[in-house]
């Protein structure tokens, strides 16, 4: 099969059983690759209801359809499993080198199930695959692993964990060359599992359908992208680009913990300021023409040294205005921290933006935190809270279980204070400012989630695909755009294109590249049928992991709390208004009223088996 | 602050210090890599394997990144002559790395007999075998594709006088964002 590897991997660290079976073509055509392998193959080989951190959880790691055939930001591969953190789909995708190193290897997923006795990492050269002895791995940071592998086994591509994997915190995430799969805690299934790092070389050819085909459509892409008008902003400031725009003309820059929408601390972290300062040179993930990433580097002071791929938009959220602070040498500081240990920058900014709301609200003192000041602003206080939770320390350990079971702990109506939907942290947008973002919080299968529907830029700027003048205020008419919107990006998830592009591909800029990559035509309606296939399944995951109608809500913070000033003053998320846009979205989708898939969608979709 | 240490600095600064010499190098034309622009994507690999061989795989490409770390990607590519002595053609017992179309030398693959004598010889490990024969850049027959994949032109096709290299240099490097 043209465009494929071939073959699907499984490996049991228990038994040290490894076995292989092709990938078919019913597969190939009802999934395409990359998360629509990962969902199917977790649907099909978990055991419902099972602790996230039991060995027969599997972990997969699925590269996209188009990693290795040179379509520009088309190198994003998934680690797929049962999150940690919220119980629920724990899909998490990366832009390393790794997914094309797979399918080199001639494997278009890998299912790791069990655990090894003894720390290990699992080394995979073309048909070679041998778990290794990692005891004297154990304990290093994700950088020097990746190096101690590389020196062992060569140039292999290294996908590792931290020290937050080993410690189970339950936001741990997974590197690789300086990208991360950070959300949802496959960190820490990896770390359960007494798997330190995947090192994968291959050296097999990958044959596209039409060459010549290919290598012109990718050609004009490429030409594209780069003349297209955002281009120069987007690569010269990364994708925080946009903050002072979020935050001052919309009103929709959560900060100090969702206490406002407006963050007036924030001159240094936006990039504009920091960028021109700090950024030595630009960096991309693997097959990237829009290089988004900047190498920030510190000379001077007390932090001289530092070098990090960052700081993305998220970050510059999390540990930046949700936690108050407006230092920025300090949020990258921050930013090195949760990169060496592996942990997931967005959950652990806003476990520290929660302690620190806490704190302020006299609810947790000096006493519970080891005497740190964890005012709002305090970096310092930021900075060694964040290493604790990597080590699991003092408050720290309650804290590396996430927001939701963290005030479950503490108790005192401290679950006022966090934010979070399905137990998931939020990303950085103000969903009382942006409705159909709130509905898709809800919506979303990992919980809290911007990158599910990527619907922000469209409610904020208005317009996006097919849509025009949404009203980002007014909850009408956001079920059909939501379930739209997660239908055509969770395309992008599976053939592994980034959605910092989704403004050229679309559905329909896919059919060529996927026919001169594989040789079999796709529709638009096709490829929108299969994302919307790839969604119900998820669904019927999550809902076989226990989830309930009840599960879709949003914290008290947007439901009780308007925005108190700025350009989204006043605005919040009513229950009635949470309520409405729900059932259109049920509707939209096809779904009864407790979220349950029908009869009738799961045959046209083919899921009735 | 050092951003390219110990070896691979040496290489680079070799590498740019030949384009950008008072003589200007010895040849017209080829590719230049400047590792503080390359981000490392990987994009020109795919596309030289894409355009040699009609298949992906980077050990048939005859450009390739280095990376180090966070901080380096290094793209390795034949400096065709300008920083060394041809050692590659000068070593081939068969005499099969010449000019044949031009502008650069290439490998004849029908007469290579895949001794490796020109793997060694290669200052920059710039020269690979493919298989049973050997691969270098031919510079397309002078349209690199490579070039035409690279978003932050961190690799130039380099021709004319020293002062529009050092034009089109700057000119990247503005491009590159930063300082």
């Amino acid at each position: 099969m043209k465009g494929y590897g071939g073959k699907i991997l499984y490996v049991d660290l228990s038994s040290g059983e490894v076995t292989r079976e092709p990938l078919t073509e019913k597969m190939a055509r009802d999934y395409f690759g990359g998360s629509g392998f990962a969902v199917k193959l977790l649907f099909d080989k978990s055991t419902p209801n099972r602790d996230a951190f039991d060995p027969s959880n599997p972990l997969i790691i699925a590269p996209g359809l188009f990693n290795g055939y040179l379509v520009s930001t088309g190198g994003k591969v998934v680690f797929c499993t049962k999150s940690p953190l919220t119980g629920l789909m724990g899909d998490s995708i990366m832009g390393g080198g790794i997914g094309a190193e797979l399918k080199h290897a001639g494997y278009d997923a890998v299912v790791i199930t069990g655990k090894a006795a003894n720390p290990c990492y699992l080394l995979i050269v073309d048909d070679r695959v041998e778990m290794k002895d990692a005891n004297n791995l154990w304990g290093s940071d994700v950088s020097s692993t990746a190096s101690k592998v590389r020196s062992r086994e060569g140039d292999v591509r290294v996908a590792c964990i931290g020290p937050a994997g080993e410690n189970l915190v339950r936001f741990a995430g997974i590197d690789c060359e300086h990208r991360q799969s950070g959300r949802a805690g496959a960190g820490a299934v990896m770390g359960s599992k007494n798997l330190k790092a995947i090192a994968v070389r291959g050296s097999k050819d990958l044959a596209p359908h039409d060459p010549t085909g290919l290598m012109q459509l990718n050609l004009d892409w490429v030409d594209k992208m780069t003349e297209s008008e955002d281009y120069e902003a987007d690569t010269k400031y990364g994708t925080g680009e946009f903050l002072e725009w979020i935050n001052s003309e919309k009103g929709t820059f959560p900060t100090r913990n969702w206490r406002e929408g407006v963050f007036d601390n924030r001159k240094e972290i936006d990039p504009y300021y920091w960028a021109p300062k700090y950024s030595k040179k630009n960096k991309a993930c693997f097959s990237c023409s829009k290089p988004c990433g900047k190498l920030f580097m510190i000379e001077s002071g007390k932090y001289a040294g530092l070098a990090i791929d960052g700081i993305e938009y998220e970050t510059l959220y999390s540990l930046g205005g949700a936690c108050g602070n407006g230092d920025v040498e300090s949020v990258a500081k921050g930013n090195e921290i949760c990169d060496a240990m592996g942990m997931d920058t967005i959950s652990a900014g806003n476990v520290v933006a929660f302690a620190m709301d806490l704190y302020e609200n006299g609810i947790i003192t000096k006493e519970d935190t080891d005497g740190l000041d964890l005012r709002f602003g305090n970096s310092e206080a930021e900075l060694a809270l964040l290493e604790m939770i990597a080590k699991r320390e003092g408050l720290g350990d309650i804290l590396a279980d996430g927001v939701r079971l963290a005030a479950q702990k503490i108790g005192k109506r401290s679950d006022k204070y966090a934010v979070h939907v399905k137990g998931m942290e939020p990303p950085a947008y103000d969903v009382r400012g942006i409705k159909g973002m709130a509905l898709a919080f809800m919506t979303s299968t990992r919980g809290a989630c911007h990158l599910r529907t990527c619907a922000y830029a469209l409610e904020l700027t208005g317009k996006f695909w097919k849509y025009d003048n949404v009203d980002r205020f007014s909850p009408e008419g956001k079920g059909i755009e939501i379930k739209d919107m997660e239908d055509l990006i969770v395309v992008y998830d599976a053939l592994g294109v980034c959605k910092f592009s989704r403004g050229f591909f679309f559905a329909s800029g896919f059919e060529d590249l996927m026919e001169a990559t594989t040789g079999s035509s796709y529709s638009e309606e096709e490829i929108l049928r299969v994302g919307e296939r790839i969604n119900n399944l998820k669904q019927l995951f999550v809902l076989g992991e226990g989830m309930t109608r009840e599960d879709y809500v949003l914290p008290e913070k947007i439901t009780n709390m308007p925005i108190p000033e700025g350009e989204s003053k006043g605005h919040l998320v009513t229950v009635e208004q949470m309520n409405k846009m729900l059932a259109d979205y049920f509707d939209a989708r096809g779904w009864d009223e407790k979220a349950i898939p029908t009869g009738d969608k799961l045959r046209e979709l083919g899921l009735d088996d | 602050m050092v951003l390219y240490p110990g070896k691979q600095l040496r290489l680079s600064k070799i590498f740019l210090s030949a384009f950008f010499s008072p003589t200007g190098g010895r040849m017209a034309k080829a590719i230049v890599p400047f590792p503080e622009i390359c981000t490392g994507c990987r994009l020109c690999e795919m596309a030289c394997s894409l355009k040699h061989e009609d298949v992906f795989n980077v050990e048939k490409s005859r450009i390739r990144i280095t990376k180090i770390g966070v901080r380096l990607d290094i793209p390795i590519v034949c400096t065709q002559g300008n920083a060394c002595e041809q050692e590659c053609a000068e070593v081939c017992p068969v005499e099969c790395i010449r000019v044949v179309e031009g502008p650069a030398i290439e490998v004849v693959e029908e007469e290579c007999t895949g001794c490796e004598e020109c793997v060694e010889a290669c200052p920059f490990n710039c020269i690979w075998m493919k298989e049973d024969v050997a691969a270098k850049c031919d510079l397309c027959h002078g349209d690199p594709v490579c070039i035409k994949f690279c978003p932050q032109q961190a690799i130039l096709h380099l021709e004319g006088s020293e002062d529009e290299r050092e034009l089109k240099w700057k000119e990247a490097k503005s491009l590159a964002g930063g300082g």
